[in-house]
């Protein structure tokens, strides 16, 4: 169980800046593929 | 497709030359990988050196170096034979059942394989573009472009960058001179395909794990940031490739105490000084970790303090050795061995504090403040500190800081290698908070970052709850970074391709400043001198001319002029025939600038143009003015 939910948080912790990089970047992107 | 073999010629001839000295210093790897990353960029870097000493001595001659290379090559021929039949051998001992059950078998790490394998090709072909790049025709080739018309490494006291140390500007040189601008492209390219080899062997021979290997490579090679520079005359990969090699060899001297990976940790580190006025930062971040490796044994005795004496004495002797002939080289054309830093001290020429005040702010615009500190880390992840000036408005490296490296602290096993990797990583942001806060100035940091990010994520694929999501994430970052390098070469592969010829290409790419260079190659006399005026690029002119930025140069001092009749007289002593304007140049979306183009100098040019010029050229926004004689 505890395993479990030390997994979870660590799924939570790498989704979570997985968005906070992509929400915040994106317009980079979306101009780097325009380009 | 000259430059090809031309590439295999310098490689091949790299390779023998790098291996020979490897055995003279008397370090010899097993794995084929490890010597190839150590022995090819450092056969490349002595073979820019002996152009660099040639280009001092002013016979800087396509067929002198052609000579030397080839007499090179003959003595070398035995260990060039050796090194072929060493590549067949391993081709024909390759186990290829292995291999084929390896990329055919679907599974995660062939794809990440078939992804890195992709990433490589794309670039290759891509480097097969004749040079367009803003930095790449401002300067790293087009100072080279200058020395090889002059059949010399002369003074250019109106550009910069080239009082700078340029050991990979010097490798460029080498592709320049023998064949084109675009065998220079393939070099840097070769020095960044180094680089994911040597994570790669980095992470198997300390981790024993392939897969924390092929994602470290992986990882790094598709940064968005180094997809922009790795297939061209760029330096910033390249510098990388120089001091994470340093950095490997300190790590296997750790562990070995041999005092030959000592001394090739010290040639590498020179080499990175040498490379890039961010390098010998790079090597006083080694210089630290290995004083503290030093100062942990503790030494105990009389013996084994002059041992540690003598060690940290051949580290530093070797690194400012390798360095020095820049140093000479500036202190004899500038009279400041550091220029421009400390110049005052110096006393040298076309340089001040006042402009090294605005350089140095626009290197770095944060404030040092420790919540400025604090929020690094976010910074780098997501760039949000742009607006408060603690990170560069520039391209990223994908969502790895904040993603993975905290969880390292979370893994239960620890890895002695890995608490190095944060070490130096420390170290290197400490140096980079107060120095700059232009994120590719820290490039020496992401080996370490990809190769930490790898290592977590290998250890997280044990956790069956957590493994899939995570191969599902990176395999949308690899993608999404394919789309990056898509967009990013989309332009370049009809001229790589053969499908458009150059001129087409050169045409709309740089555009403008190409047409206008071609105009004043066919139609100026020979001895005219061009002034640049609001633009920089002048790779493509077959004249001689003169940078006019008033923030990166002071061959001509704005400020001694008193109206439009100083400068012009200025501009006539110095022999400018000609003036260059880019009416469209903006920077970072300003035209005009307080420490750059201000409106007094703008004012000036406007009425100097009016009175003492006629025009030549108008297209695009570029004028070409010839300057009257009174």
């Amino acid at each position: 169980m505890k395993k479990k939910l030390k997994s979870i948080l660590i799924l939570l912790w790498i989704v979570l800046f997985y968005i906070a990089h992509y929400y915040f970047e994106y317009k980079k992107y979306i101009g780097i593929l325009q380009s | 497709m000259i430059e090809l073999l031309y590439l295999i010629f310098l490689l091949l001839l790299s390779f023998a030359l790098g291996q020979k000295i490897l055995k003279g210093i008397g370090v010899d790897f097993e794995s084929h990988s490890e010597k190839l990353v150590f022995a090819l960029p450092l056969g490349l870097a002595v073979l820019a050196y002996i152009t660099f000493f040639f280009g001092i001595a002013g016979l800087l001659y396509k067929w002198i170096i052609a000579l030397v290379l080839l007499s090179i090559f003959v003595f070398l021929i035995k260990d060039i034979k050796n090194a072929l039949l060493m590549s067949f051998k391993f081709i024909k001992n390759t186990d290829k059942k292995r291999l084929v059950k390896w990329g055919l078998g679907l599974n995660f790490f062939s794809v990440v394989l078939v992804f890195l394998s992709v990433f490589v090709l794309i670039n290759f072909i891509a480097s097969f573009v004749p040079p367009w790049h803003f930095d790449v025709i401002a300067y790293h080739l087009a100072v080279q472009k200058i020395f090889i018309r002059a059949h010399e490494i002369v003074y250019v006291p109106y550009i910069f960058y080239s009082n700078l140390p340029s050991l990979i500007d010097a490798i460029y040189l080498v592709g320049l001179l023998l064949y084109n601008g675009i065998l220079s492209n393939l070099l840097g390219y070769s020095l960044g395909v180094m680089l994911a080899l040597a994570m790669y062997a980095f992470c198997k021979r300390f981790f024993n794990s392939r897969v924390t290997a092929i994602l470290a490579s992986m990882i790094f090679y598709s940064f968005p940031m180094v997809i922009r520079g790795t297939r061209t005359s760029h330096v910033d990969v390249q510098l990388a490739l120089f001091l994470f090699l340093s950095l490997y060899s300190i790590v296997i001297y750790f562990g070995s105490r041999e005092k030959n990976h000592l001394i090739l940790s010290a040639i590498f580190a020179g080499f990175g000084s040498s490379s890039k006025i961010f390098g010998p930062v790079g090597a006083l971040g080694i210089l630290i970790i290995l004083i503290a490796h030093i100062l942990l044994r503790a030494p105990r005795n009389k013996a084994q303090y002059k041992t540690a004496f003598f060690h940290l004495s051949i580290f530093c002797l070797i690194t400012l050795a390798i360095f020095l002939p820049w140093l000479l080289k500036n202190y004899f054309f500038t009279g400041n061995p550091v220029w421009p830093a400390f110049n005052d001290f110096f006393n040298g020429k076309y340089w001040d504090s006042e402009h090294q005040r605005y350089v140095s702010k626009l290197a770095n615009k944060r404030e040092l403040t420790i919540i400025n500190f604090l929020r690094l880390p976010w910074d780098m992840h997501t760039q949000q500190g742009k607006s408060i000036g603690n990170i560069d408005e520039d391209e990223s490296i994908g969502p790895y800081i904040l993603a993975f490296l905290p969880l390292y602290f979370v893994l239960p096993k620890k890895n002695v290698i890995i608490n190095f990797l944060f070490a130096i990583l420390f170290i290197y942001i400490i140096m980079w908070f107060f120095l700059s806060h232009v994120f590719r100035h820290i490039i020496v940091s992401w080996p370490p970052i990809a190769i930490i990010s790898a290592y977590v994520i290998s250890e997280l694929f044990r956790n069956r709850y957590v493994s899939k999501t995570v191969k599902v994430l990176l395999m949308f970052t690899f993608s999404f970074n394919f789309l990056v390098l898509s967009a990013a070469v989309a332009n370049s592969m009809p001229v790589a391709l053969g499908l458009e010829t150059h001129d087409q290409f050169n045409s709309k790419y740089p555009g403008s400043i190409y047409k206008a260079s071609k105009f004043i190659n066919s139609n100026l006399p020979e001895n005219a001198k061009i002034l640049l005026f609001r633009d920089t690029r002048g790779f493509y002119l077959d004249r001689d001319y003169v940078w006019a930025d008033p923030l990166f140069q002071l061959y001509i001092n704005y400020s001694k002029f008193r109206n439009e009749d100083d400068f012009y007289k200025e501009l006539r002593s110095i022999g400018i025939s000609h003036i260059l304007i880019n009416t469209e140049f903006e920077w970072r979306g300003q035209i005009v600038y307080e420490h750059r183009y201000s409106e007094r100098i703008m004012g000036m040019m406007d009425k100097l143009l009016n009175k003492y010029t006629v025009n030549l050229y108008n297209e695009d926004g570029i004028l070409v003015n010839e300057l009257k004689r009174k």
